[in-house]
C-alpha cells in the first residue's frame, strides 16, 4: 500500500516505459507518415518524464530540466524539417503511405 | 496523498492518449491524444517541481509542434477521414514486440537500484565524491560543521528537515559552479533558514555566527568572509537563502543571482555550464530553419522533364 | 526585489473548500466580464456607426442583451453537420473555452489577489493560452466546411507566427525587472508613472506597440481576424457550430480579450498602481494594506477595461489585413522590431542603470505617451458627452469635406 500511496521516482519510470513502447509500437504500426512522427514525439515525451523525475529524486539538480528543453526544442525542429520533408513526399506521390515511398528499390 | 491522487490522474490521462494514440486510426484523433498526453506530462512536470519545464512543454510543445503537426495533416490529406490500415501479421508482431518491451523495461526498472534522495548521505560518502578536490569544498564543508556543530537544521516549506539533503546540493553545486533546485514537495520555494528554535535565520545571521568562531575552527579565511557578508547586506541582496550563504564562501559576484529559484538557476545554466550546447542547438535551429523553408518551397511544376534544376 | 507575496487566505477554509470558493468566484467574474463585453462590444460598434445598439431588454441601455442571447443559445439546437468527425466537433469549444478560464488563475489583479504563487507566471500564462489556438484549429477541421478549413489555417497560420514577437515583446519587461512573475514585474512600477515599463526607455515603448499589435493578432481580433472573416468566410472556423458550443467560442475570445488588456496592464501600464504613487504609498502604510489590495485590484480592472476597449475601437475602425499582409506584417516588421528591442533594452540596462539620464528619458516619454493618451481620451470624452450623439461620421464631417475639396480639384 505504501507504494501505491508514496510515489517515488519508479512509478515515473514504468510510466516513461510503457509510454516509450506505446510510442515505439505507434512508429512501427502507422503507415502514415504523420503518425510515424506522433510516434516519435510519444517516444521523446517517455524521455523527458525520466530526465525530470531523475532530476527531481536523483541529483536534485537542474541537469535533467537543462536536457529536457533541449529536447523539447529539438522535438520542434524535427517536426518542421519531417513536415517539410513529408509535404514533398506528398507533392511527388500523392500520398503520406511511407509504404508507398519505395522508388528507390531495384 | 495529494500528490498521489494527482500523479495517478495525470498517469492515467498520459497513457490513455498513449494508447488514443496507437488504437485511433484518424490522424486528425491521433494527433488530439497526443495533445492528451502532451498535456499529462506537463502536469508531471509541475508535480515535480519543474514548472519551467512544464509551461515550456505546453508554450513549445503543445502550442507550436503539435500545431504543426495538424497543419501538415491538413495539406496532406484529402480526404479529411483518411485511414491506413495496418496489416493484421504487423499488429501481432508489433504487439508482442512491444509488450516483452514493456515486460522486459519494467522488470529491469524495478529491480535496478536507483540512487534515490539524497545524494551523498554521510560525511564519509561524500569525501569519496571527490567534491572535496574541488576549492569551494572546504567552505562548504565548514558551513556543513557549522550547522552541525549548532544544530541548525534547513527545512523545507512544510517544516521538514532536508538538512543534509540540500547540503550535498550545495557541494555538487558549488563543483558545477550552479546553485541547486530546493528539493523537497515544494520545489519552487525559497527555504527560510531556522535555527534551533525553530525561528527564520537570515544568512548574513548564521555569517555572522560564522565569523564569531575562532578561525582554527573553520576553512573560510577572513578576507572570503568579509567579502561574503558586505555582498550579503548590500541594498542589492534579496531575500537570503542557504544557497546564497554557500556562494558567499566561494564567489561572491553570484550572490545576487542566486535565490533558490530552479527557473533562475536554468538561465544561469543555459549562459554557464551549458553555454556550448546552448549555441550548438542554436546553431542547428537554424540551419532547421533554413532547410525547412528550402524544402517546403513551392517548385514551378516541371516542364520540360529534365527537372534538372534541383 | 521585493518577493512576490505569499498566499494570502480570504477567509478561513480549509484549503480545497477554499480553492473550490476561489475559483467559483474567479469563473463567476470572468463569465460576468465576458458577457458584460459582449454588451459593450455592440455599444461601442453601434455608438461609432451612429447607432444605438441593443436598448431594449433589460430597460437601462439594453444592459441584459447578454443575458437573453445566453438564454437564447442555450435552448437553441446544437447542430452536428452529417459529414463532421463528432468526438472532435463536440471537444473542439471546450478546448478553446477551457485555456482562456485557466490563464485567470495565474493573473495577479493586485499584490494580495494573487492566487498562485509560482514564480513563472509569465511564462504559466502564454503556455495555457497556447493551447486556445487547437480549439479553433481542431473545430475548423472537425466542422467538414471548406470556410471553416480555411479559418482553422488561416488561424494556425497567425498563431504560429505571431506567437514569435509576442514572445520576444514581453521578454522586454522580464528582462528590464528581472523577473518572470507578474507580480514582482508589477511591483517594479509602483510609485508614479514615470515608472510604468512602457516609459521607461525607448525600447520598451515600442515594445509595448509589438506586444499590442501582436496580442491583438494572436487573440485573431480585428484587424487580424482572418480566421472568422465574416465577410469571405462567412465566420471562419465557427461556422457550422450552433447554440452553446458557439457561445464557447464566443466567450473564449472576450475572456482572452480581457487577459490580454490585463497583461498589457501589468507588463507595461503599471500593473495595478495608480499615475501618482498613491497604492505604492497605501502598500507600505501597515493599516492600509487591504485597501490597497482593493483599490489596486480596481484600478487593474480600470486599465484591462481601457485596453479592451481599444480593442474594440481598433476593431470598428480599421480594415481587415488580407493573409499575405498579415503574414508580412509578423515576419518583416515585427519580429525584426521586437529583436532589436531586446537588444536594445538590454543595452539601455547596461549603458544607463539610473541616474539622471534615465531619468530625463522616462519623463521625456511619459510626457509624450501619456499626454498623448491623454489628449485623446479628452478628445473622446468631448466627442461622446458634448456633442451629442457618440463619435459621429459627421463629427469628421469638416476634415472629409476637405477631403473632398481637394479630391474635386
Amino acid at each position: 500500500m505504501n507504494h501505491v500511496l508514496h510515489i517515488g521516482l519508479n512509478h515515473y519510470l514504468v510510466l516513461a516505459a510503457i509510454l516509450f513502447a506505446a510510442g515505439l509500437c505507434t512508429m512501427t504500426l502507422k503507415r502514415n507518415a504523420i503518425g510515424i512522427l506522433i510516434g516519435v514525439e510519444l517516444v521523446l515525451n517517455a524521455a523527458n518524464v525520466n530526465l525530470i523525475a531523475f532530476s527531481h529524486y536523483g541529483t536534485g539538480l537542474i541537469d535533467g530540466q537543462v536536457t529536457a528543453i533541449f529536447v523539447i526544442v529539438l522535438a520542434a525542429a524535427e517536426a518542421a524539417v519531417a513536415l517539410a520533408i513529408f509535404l514533398n513526399f506528398y507533392n511527388r506521390l500523392a500520398t503520406v503511405d511511407v509504404d508507398r515511398g519505395d522508388r528507390l528499390r531495384g | 496523498m495529494l500528490e498521489a491522487i494527482l500523479f495517478y490522474g495525470f498517469a492515467a490521462m498520459a497513457l490513455a492518449g498513449a494508447f488514443g494514440v496507437l488504437l485511433s486510426r484518424n490522424i486528425v484523433r491521433t494527433a488530439v491524444w497526443l495533445l492528451a498526453t502532451l498535456g499529462a506530462a506537463a502536469g508531471l512536470y509541475f508535480l515535480l517541481g519543474a514548472m519551467f519545464v512544464g509551461a515550456i512543454q505546453l508554450i513549445v510543445y503543445a502550442g507550436g509542434t503539435l500545431v504543426l503537426i495538424i497543419f501538415g495533416v491538413m495539406l496532406t490529406s484529402k480526404n479529411p477521414h483518411m485511414r491506413f490500415a495496418p496489416r493484421r501479421a504487423e499488429v501481432a508482431v508489433a504487439a508482442v514486440v512491444c509488450l516483452a518491451l514493456v515486460g522486459l523495461l519494467v522488470w529491469v526498472l524495478l529491480h535496478s537500484t536507483w540512487y534515490v534522495g539524497p545524494i551523498v548521505q554521510t560525511r564519509a560518502q561524500w569525501a569519496q565524491t571527490g567534491v572535496n578536490e574541488h576549492p569551494w569544498a572546504h567552505d562548504l564543508q565548514a558551513v556543513t560543521q557549522f550547522l552541525d556543530a549548532n544544530h541548525v537544521a534547513i527545512v523545507d516549506a512544510k517544516g521538514v528537515p532536508c538538512g543534509p539533503v540540500t547540503l550535498a546540493g550545495l557541494a555538487r553545486a558549488a563543483w558545477y559552479e550552479l546553485t541547486v533546485m530546493p528539493q523537497g514537495d515544494q520545489g519552487d520555494r525559497r527555504q527560510p533558514l531556522h535555527d534551533a528554535d525553530g525561528k527564520p535565520m537570515s544568512g548574513d545571521q548564521l555569517l555572522a555566527e560564522l565569523h564569531a568562531l575562532p578561525p582554527q575552527d573553520r576553512a573560510i579565511d577572513d578576507a572570503a568572509l568579509e567579502s561574503a557578508i558586505a555582498a550579503l547586506e548590500s541594498p542589492d541582496a534579496p531575500a537570503r537563502t542557504v544557497q546564497q550563504v554557500a556562494y558567499a564562501c566561494g564567489d561572491a559576484d553570484l550572490l545576487t543571482d542566486a535565490d533558490g529559484d530552479g527557473t533562475r538557476n536554468i538561465g544561469l545554466g543555459f549562459l554557464g555550464v551549458y553555454l556550448l550546447p546552448f549555441e550548438v542547438i542554436s546553431v542547428l535551429l537554424l540551419a532547421v530553419l533554413i532547410g525547412a523553408a528550402y524544402l517546403a518551397r513551392p517548385r514551378v511544376p516541371a516542364s520540360g522533364g529534365t527537372g534538372g534544376g534541383r | 526585489m521585493v518577493p512576490a507575496p505569499d498566499y494570502i487566505p480570504l477567509i478561513n477554509l480549509p484549503r480545497p473548500i477554499e480553492a473550490v470558493a476561489v475559483i467559483a468566484v474567479y469563473l463567476g467574474f470572468v463569465s460576468v466580464v465576458a458577457m458584460f463585453f459582449i454588451w459593450w462590444e455592440r455599444k461601442v460598434s453601434a455608438h461609432m456607426q451612429s447607432r444605438l445598439g441593443p436598448m431594449r431588454v433589460g430597460g437601462w441601455h439594453g444592459w441584459s442583451q447578454s443575458l437573453a442571447d445566453g438564454l437564447k443559445l442555450l435552448s437553441k439546437e446544437d447542430l452536428i453537420p452529417d459529414e463532421a468527425d463528432r468526438p472532435l466537433f463536440r471537444i473542439a469549444p471546450y478546448l478553446a473555452f477551457v485555456p482562456a478560464f485557466a490563464a485567470f488563475a495565474v493573473l495577479p489583479f493586485s499584490a494580495k489577489f494573487a492566487f498562485v504563487d509560482v514564480s513563472i507566471t509569465v511564462v504559466l500564462i502564454f503556455g495555457i493560452l497556447a493551447l486556445e489556438v487547437l480549439g479553433v484549429i481542431l473545430g475548423g477541421w472537425a466542422s467538414n466546411s471548406k470556410w471553416s478549413l480555411y479559418g482553422a489555417m488561416r488561424e494556425a497560420c497567425q498563431i504560429v507566427s505571431y506567437e514569435i514577437p509576442l514572445g520576444l515583446a514581453v521578454l522586454t519587461p522580464v528582462l528590464t525587472v528581472g523577473s518572470l512573475s507578474l507580480v514582482d514585474i508589477s511591483i517594479d512600477q509602483g510609485g508614479g508613472i514615470h515608472r510604468w515599463l512602457a516609459f521607461r526607455n525607448p525600447f520598451l515603448f515600442v515594445s509595448f506597440g509589438v506586444f499590442f499589435i501582436a496580442s491583438l493578432a494572436a487573440n485573431k481580433r480585428a484587424p487580424f481576424d482572418l480566421p472568422e472573416s465574416e465577410s469571405e468566410l462567412v465566420a471562419g472556423f465557427h461556422t457550422e457550430y450552433s447554440g452553446m458550443r458557439f457561445a464557447m467560442f464566443f466567450f473564449a475570445e472576450y475572456a482572452a480579450m480581457f487577459l490580454i488588456g490585463g497583461l498589457a496592464a501589468l507588463l507595461y501600464l503599471g500593473g495595478w498602481y495608480d499615475p501618482f504613487g498613491i497604492v505604492l504609498h497605501m502598500e507600505h502604510t501597515p493599516s492600509l494594506v487591504w485597501w490597497a489590495a482593493l483599490a489596486g485590484a480596481g484600478i487593474f480592472v480600470v486599465k484591462a477595461f481601457t485596453m479592451v476597449f481599444v480593442q474594440m475601437w481598433l476593431r470598428w475602425t480599421l480594415p481587415r489585413l488580407r493573409i499575405d499582409q498579415v503574414l508580412y506584417m509578423c515576419v518583416k516588421v515585427l519580429l525584426p522590431l521586437a529583436c532589436v528591442n531586446l537588444l536594445g533594452v538590454a543595452l539601455w540596462a547596461w549603458l544607463f542603470p539610473g541616474g539622471a539620464a534615465q531619468l530625463a528619458v522616462q519623463i521625456v516619454l511619459t510626457v509624450i505617451g501619456a499626454g498623448g493618451a491623454g489628449a485623446f481620451l479628452a478628445i473622446l470624452v468631448w466627442a461622446m458627452f458634448f456633442r451629442g450623439r457618440g463619435i459621429t461620421v459627421s463629427m469628421l464631417k469638416p476634415w472629409t469635406n476637405l477631403l473632398h475639396r481637394t479630391e474635386s480639384k
